[in-house]
C-alpha cells in the first residue's frame, strides 16, 4: 500500500502553534499599517495628477541638469594680501546633489572608517583604549546642532580662518554650501561604517589570515586579498546605512544653507503646503524618488552581501585577535593621522556642549559661562512640553518596540518555513527606509487619504486628533530594528534544543517562552531597548512633518521639532543655537546613560547595528 | 511502557528525503538504536517519535494509539539531547524539576523525586550548581536526570555521549544500559558509532539516505549483514571485487578474482548468473595467514599477494596487501606475526566467512 501523503494545510497548521501566529500576525499587522501602506500611499497622489510633462519637469532644472551653475571652489585675493580660498560646489540640481552628496560621503567614510577599523582591529598601542571611546564620540546623536559646530569651524569667519591666520598664514578657508554638507557629514557619519567594519574583522578566524601569511601574503597583499575581502559584509551594511543617512540628514543642509537637496525640499514642501489636505505633489514625488534611490541602494548592498555571507564568519568562536606592534610609520600615523582625525571628528559633539553652557560665541572663543539655557528649556511652555513629548513618546514607542522585537525576532528565527526570511528582510528594512518619505506617506494616509474616514483610524489623524498616536508609531516602527537585531543576536545563542528540552518535558509554546526564553534573552532585549528609545528621542524626520502639522505652540510637537522651529527661527542666529544646543546636551546625557548602563551594568559593547 | 511503531514515515526537508519510507516496531522496554552515518536520518526519526518533526507521510504509533500529531509536550517522551540543552539560567535542580512542575506536582513530592533521580545518576549534593560550574559528564548526568524524573513512556537518546571523551563515554555507557536495565524504560538510541549500538543494544536499525536496510540484534548484523552497505558500516571489512564462475550448492558460488578462483556464500538473495559481477565481503580477522612451509593444494580459497603497508594497533596488526590483480585486502595478522612490509604472504579464508553481494543491488 502506497503511504498517502498528509494534507498540506494540516502540517502548516501544525508547525505554527498558536502563540506564533499571534506574534506573526501582531508583526505583520504594525508594519502593514505604519510602514507597508503609508509608503505604497505616496502613489496615490501623483497618479491622480500626474501628466507626462509634470514628469518630463523633473528631469530639468531645477531638479537635475547637466550644466551646473556656481563654481567648485572660489580664491578672492584682498587688496590687503589676504587670500579667502572658498571651496563650494556645483549645483546640478535637486536630485543631482542629493545623489552626488550621498555617494561622495559614502566614498570618503568608506576609506576613513576601514583604515581606522583595520588599525584598531589589528593594531597594538598606547592609548589604544582612549581612542575607542573618542571613536563612539561622533555617533553620540545631537539633532542639528552638531552640523552647525561643524559650521562654527569651516563656515564663513570660521574658526580654522582664524587659526590659520594665527598661524602666520594669510588666507582664510571656508566651506560653502554643498561641500560644507559633504564635510560635515562625512565628521559625522564614519564612525557607522569604522563599527560595522571593525566588528566583521574581529569575526574574521585568525587561522585564515594566519594561513594566507604562512602561504607569503603579508601587507598590503594579505589586507587585500583576505582581510578586506571577509570585511566586506560589515563594509556593506556600513555603507547602506551611511548613503541612506546622508540623503535624508537635515543638520548639515540646515547649517551650511543648503536647499537644492531632497531633504531640505521635501521638508520645506511640507511647510508650504497651505494645509496637509493640499500637500504639493513635489513633496510627494521628491519622498517617491528619495525612497526609491534608497531602496535600489539597499537592495543591491543587501544581495551583494548576501552572495558573500560567509559561513565562517558567521559561526563565531571566541578567539583572540591577531594583534600586532606597528611599525614606526605605522606610530607615525596612529599619532600623526588617526589620532588627530579622531579628536578633530569629536570636535561637533564637544561644541554641541560649548554652546549648550555658554551665552555667546562669535569668533574663536566663546563667552559668558551660564546654565540659563537650560532654565529657559525648563522654564518656557514649549521647550518644556517639548522634552516631556519626546519621553513620553519615546517610552511608549519602546513598549511596543519590545513586542514588536520580541515577536519578529522569534518567530523569525524559529519557524521552519518560507515566511521566515521575508519576515527578517521586513523587520530590518526601517533602518534602510528614509523617514521623510515614511512621514509623507503617512500624512497622505491617515490626513486626507483612503483610510482618514473610517472611525477606528480617526485616532491617526495628525490633524483632526493628535499627532502623537501617529509619532508613535513612526518610532516605533523606525526604530525597532535596533532592539529586534539585538533580540535576533540573543536568540542565535539560545539554542533551540533548550526549548524542544523544555516542550518535551511538557511544557506549551507559551510556557517556554516565558520560563526559558525569556530569562535568556532578557538583556538582549534590555539593552535593544534602551538604544531604541535613545533614537526615539533623538528622530527626527517623522518629528518635523508630522510633529509639526499642528502649530508648536499647540504642545504637540516632540523635542526635536522645537529644535529645528528654533534653528529655523534665525537660521541659527542669537541665542537660539544655544538654547537647541542646551536641548541637544541633554539628549545627549540621556546616550551617556544608556552607554554607560549597557557597558557597565550588562558588560556589552554599544554599537550601531547594521543593515 | 510503551510499545512504538512507525509505519510507512516519511519526511521532506524541501525536495530532500530525510527519512523515506520507514517502518519500525520497537518493543517494550528494550534499547533500541538508530545506527547511521551522519545524514541518515536517524536523528529525524527521533524527532518524529517525540513529535519535533511532523512526518509527510506515515504514522506514528504508541501502543496503537496514533500520536503522529500530538503536540511534543503532550506524548509523554523524554528526550536527552546531544548536547544536553541544559537550561543555564536554572540550577541543577531546578533543570530536573521541571519537568514536574508543569505537571503541578506538589513541592514535597517534588523534593522528592529529583533527590531519587540524582542519586540515581550519582549527583546527589549538587542540586544548587548551575549548568556552566558542572563537567561534560556531569552535564550529562543531569541531563538524564532531568528525563528518567518525569518517569516517560519512551526514553529517547540522541548521540548522548558524542561529547564525552573516549574514557568517559565507556564508563556512562555502562551507566546508561544498568540505569535503563534498573528502569525498564522503552529506550530509542542514536548513535553513528556502531560499536556503541552494539554494545548497549538489545536490537539495531542500520539506517543510510533515510532507509532502514537491517533491523537485528548486534549479532544479526554483524554477523548476517544482509546489505553491502550494512556488512561495510558495521565492523572492519575488506571487498574483493570479481565475477561468477560456477555454481557449487544452493547459495554456494565460485568466483574468479584474477587467477584465482573464492568460493562464497551469497547473501544478496535469489540466484546469481554466470558472468555476474558480484563483490565478496570479509573480515580481516577471518583471514587466515599461512606458513611457507604449508602445503597450499590443502588449503581452499587461497590468495597470494604482497603486503604493502604495516600499521601496528596494539592487539593485531593491519596488513594491507596487494593481490596478483591489483586489488588491495585488509587482512589482520597477530601482533606477534614477523611480517613485514614487502613480503610475500599467502592467505586463505572459509567459505561461510565470504560473503557474495551483487554489485548492482
Amino acid at each position: 500500500m502506497k503511504p498517502r501523503r498528509h494534507a498540506r494545510s494540516q502540517l502548516i497548521r501544525l508547525r505554527l502553534d498558536a502563540p506564533i501566529v499571534a506574534m506573526l500576525i501582531i508583526v505583520i499587522l504594525v508594519f502593514a499599517l505604519f510602514m507597508i501602506i503609508p509608503l505604497a500611499s505616496l502613489i496615490v497622489i501623483p497618479i491622480e495628477n500626474i501628466n507626462f510633462d509634470i514628469l518630463k519637469s523633473y528631469l530639468r532644472y531645477p531638479y537635475m541638469t547637466l550644466k551646473p551653475l556656481g563654481e567648485s571652489w572660489i580664491l578672492i585675493n584682498e587688496v590687503d594680501g589676504v587670500k579667502h580660498v572658498i571651496v563650494t560646489w556645483k549645483n546640478y540640481g535637486i536630485i543631482l546633489n542629493t545623489l552626488i552628496a550621498a555617494s561622495l560621503v559614502t566614498v570618503f567614510t568608506s576609506i576613513i572608517g576601514i583604515i581606522v577599523a583595520l588599525i584598531m582591529a589589528r593594531m597594538d598601542f598606547p592609548g589604544k583604549t582612549i581612542m575607542r571611546i573618542l571613536v563612539i564620540i561622533p555617533l553620540l546623536y545631537t539633532p542639528f546642532v552638531n552640523a552647525f559646530v561643524i559650521f562654527k569651524f569651516f563656515g564663513s569667519d570660521g574658526i580654522i580662518s582664524h587659526i590659520l591666520q594665527s598661524l602666520g598664514l594669510n588666507m582664510t578657508l571656508e566651506f560653502q554650501g554643498l561641500s560644507g554638507m559633504i564635510l560635515a557629514q562625512t565628521m559625522m557619519f564614519w564612525p557607522i561604517v569604522y563599527l560595522n567594519v571593525y566588528s566583521s574583522m574581529l569575526q574574521i578566524d585568525p587561522s585564515l589570515e594566519e594561513q594566507a601569511e604562512n602561504l607569503g601574503a603579508k601587507g598590503f597583499k594579505l589586507f587585500r586579498s583576505v582581510t578586506l575581502p571577509l570585511s566586506l559584509p560589515g563594509l556593506a551594511s556600513g555603507a547602506a546605512i551611511v548613503f541612506i543617512f546622508s540623503m535624508e540628514d537635515l543638520a548639515a543642509p540646515l547649517a551650511f544653507k543648503v536647499d537644492d537637496v531632497i531633504s531640505m525640499r521635501i521638508v520645506r514642501e511640507i511647510q508650504s503646503s497651505v494645509s496637509i489636505l493640499e500637500l504639493s505633489l513635489d513633496a510627494v514625488i521628491l519622498s517617491l524618488i528619495l525612497l526609491s534611490m534608497a531602496a535600489v541602494w539597499f537592495i543591491a548592498v543587501k544581495r551583494y552581501v548576501s552572495l558573500r555571507q560567509y559561513a565562517m564568519i558567521v559561526r563565531g568562536g571566541r578567539w583572540t585577535p591577531r594583534l600586532h606592534k606597528p611599525s614606526i610609520a605605522g606610530y607615525i600615523a596612529i599619532y600623526g593621522i588617526l589620532l588627530p582625525w579622531v579628536i578633530f571628528s569629536a570636535i561637533p559633539q564637544m561644541g554641541v556642549l560649548v554652546y549648550a553652557f555658554t551665552e555667546e560665541w562669535i569668533g574663536v572663543f566663546p563667552s559668558g559661562l551660564t546654565l540659563d539655557n537650560f532654565k529657559y528649556i525648563f522654564s518656557e511652555d514649549v521647550t518644556f512640553k517639548g522634552l516631556r513629548n519626546s519621553l513620553t513618546y519615546a517610552t511608549i514607542a519602546v513598549m511596543l518596540i519590545i513586542i514588536i522585537g520580541v515577536s519578529s525576532a522569534y518567530v523569525a528565527s524559529r519557524i521552519k518555513s518560507k515566511v521566515a526570511e521575508p519576515l527578517d528582510v521586513l523587520v530590518t528594512i526601517p533602518i534602510a527606509i528614509p523617514g521623510l518619505a515614511l512621514a509623507t506617506g503617512m500624512i497622505i494616509l491617515y490626513g486626507f487619504g483612503p483610510l482618514s474616514d473610517i472611525p477606528v483610524f480617526r485616532y491617526l489623524n495628525p490633524v483632526d486628533f493628535n499627532p502623537a498616536v501617529l509619532l508613535i508609531m513612526a518610532y516605533a516602527v523606525r526604530r525597532s530594528p535596533f532592539t529586534t537585531r539585538a533580540i535576533y543576536a540573543g536568540l542565535q545563542q539560545v539554542s533551540e534544543a533548550l526549548e524542544e528540552a523544555a516542550m518535551n518535558l511538557g511544557a506549551s509554546r507559551t510556557r517556554v517562552l516565558f520560563s526559558i526564553v525569556v530569562p535568556l534573552i532578557g538583556i538582549n532585549v534590555f539593552s535593544g531597548a534602551l538604544i531604541s528609545f535613545v533614537y526615539s528621542m533623538a528622530e527626527v524626520s517623522t518629528s518635523i512633518t508630522i510633529g509639526r502639522v499642528k502649530p508648536i505652540d499647540e504642545g504637540y510637537a516632540p523635542m526635536t521639532a522645537v529644535m529645528y522651529d528654533f534653528l529655523l527661527g534665525g537660521y541659527g542666529a542669537g541665542n537660539y543655537v544655544h538654547i537647541v544646543s542646551a536641548m541637544a546636551a541633554l539628549i545627549l546625557s540621556v546616550q551617556l546613560l544608556v552607554i554607560a548602563l549597557t557597558n557597565i551594568v550588562l558588560k556589552q559593547r554599544y554599537a550601531f547595528i547594521g543593515v | 511502557m510503551v510499545n512504538l511503531r512507525l509505519e510507512n514515515v516519511s519526511k521532506y526537508f524541501g525536495r530532500f528525503k530525510a527519512v523515506d519510507n520507514v517502518t519500525l516496531d520497537i518493543y517494550r522496554g528494550e534499547i533500541f538504536t538508530l545506527l547511521g552515518p551522519s545524514g541518515c536520518g536517524k536523528t529525524t526519526t527521533l524527532r518524529i517519535i517525540a513529535g519535533f518533526e511532523i512526518p509527510e507521510e506515515g504514522h506514528v504509533f504508541f501502543n496503537g494509539r496514533d500520536v503522529t500529531f500530538e503536540k511534543p509536550y503532550k506524548r509523554g517522551v523524554a528526550m536527552v539531547f546531544q548536547n544536553y540543552a541544559l537550561w543555564p539560567h536554572m540550577t541543577v535542580f531546578d533543570n530536573v524539576a521541571y519537568g514536574l512542575k508543569i505537571k503541578k506536582l506538589p513541592k514535597h513530592e517534588i523534593r522528592k523525586k529529583v533527590r531519587w533521580a540524582l542519586e540515581l545518576v550519582g549527583l546527589s549534593g549538587l542540586e544548587k550548581r548551575y549548568p556552566l560550574q558542572l563537567s561534560g559528564g556531569q552535564q550529562q548526568r543531569v541531563a538524564l536526570a532531568r528525563a528518567i524524573v518525569v518517569e516517560p513512556s519512551v526514553l529517547l537518546l540522541d548521540e548522548p555521549l558524542s561529547n564525552l571523551d573516549a574514557k568517559l563515554r565507556l564508563k556512562m555507557r555502562e551507566e546508561i544500559v544498568s540505569l535503563q536495565r534498573k528502569l525498564g524504560i522503552t529506550t530509542v538510541y542514536v548513535t553513528h558509532d556502531q560499536e556503541e549500538a552494539m554494545s548497549i543494544s538489545n536490537r539495531i536499525a542500520v539506517m543510510n539516505k533515510g532507509r532502514v536496510l537491517q533491523v537485528g540484534s548486534p549479532i544479526d548484523v554483524y554477523m548476517k549483514p544482509k546489505d553491502l552497505f550494512v556488512a561495510t558500516f558495521i565492523g572492519r571489512s575488506t571487498i574483493i571485487r570479481g565475477v561468477v564462475s560456477s555454481q557449487l550448492g544452493k547459495d554456494l558460488y565460485a568466483v574468479k578474482v584474477g587467477s584465482y578462483k573464492l568460493i562464497g556464500i551469497n547473501v544478496s538473495g535469489g540466484e546469481l548468473s554466470l558472468g555476474e559481477k558480484v563483490i565478496l565481503i570479509a573480515r580481516p580477522e577471518d583471514f587466515v595467514i599461512l606458513d611457507k612451509d604449508t602445503n597450499s593444494t590443502l588449503a581452499e580459497n587461497l590468495l597470494y599477494g604482497i603486503v604493502e603497508l604495516v600499521m601496528f594497533i596494539g592487539s593485531f596488526k593491519h596488513l594491507r596487501v596487494k593481490l596478483a590483480d591489483g586489488q588491495r585486502i585488509t587482512v589482520y595478522a597477530s601482533p606477534k606475526s614477523p611480517i613485514g612490509e614487502g613480503d610475500e604472504i599467502r592467505v586463505t579464508i572459509s567459505p561461510e566467512d565470504l560473503k557474495i553481494y551483487r554489485e548492482k543491488a
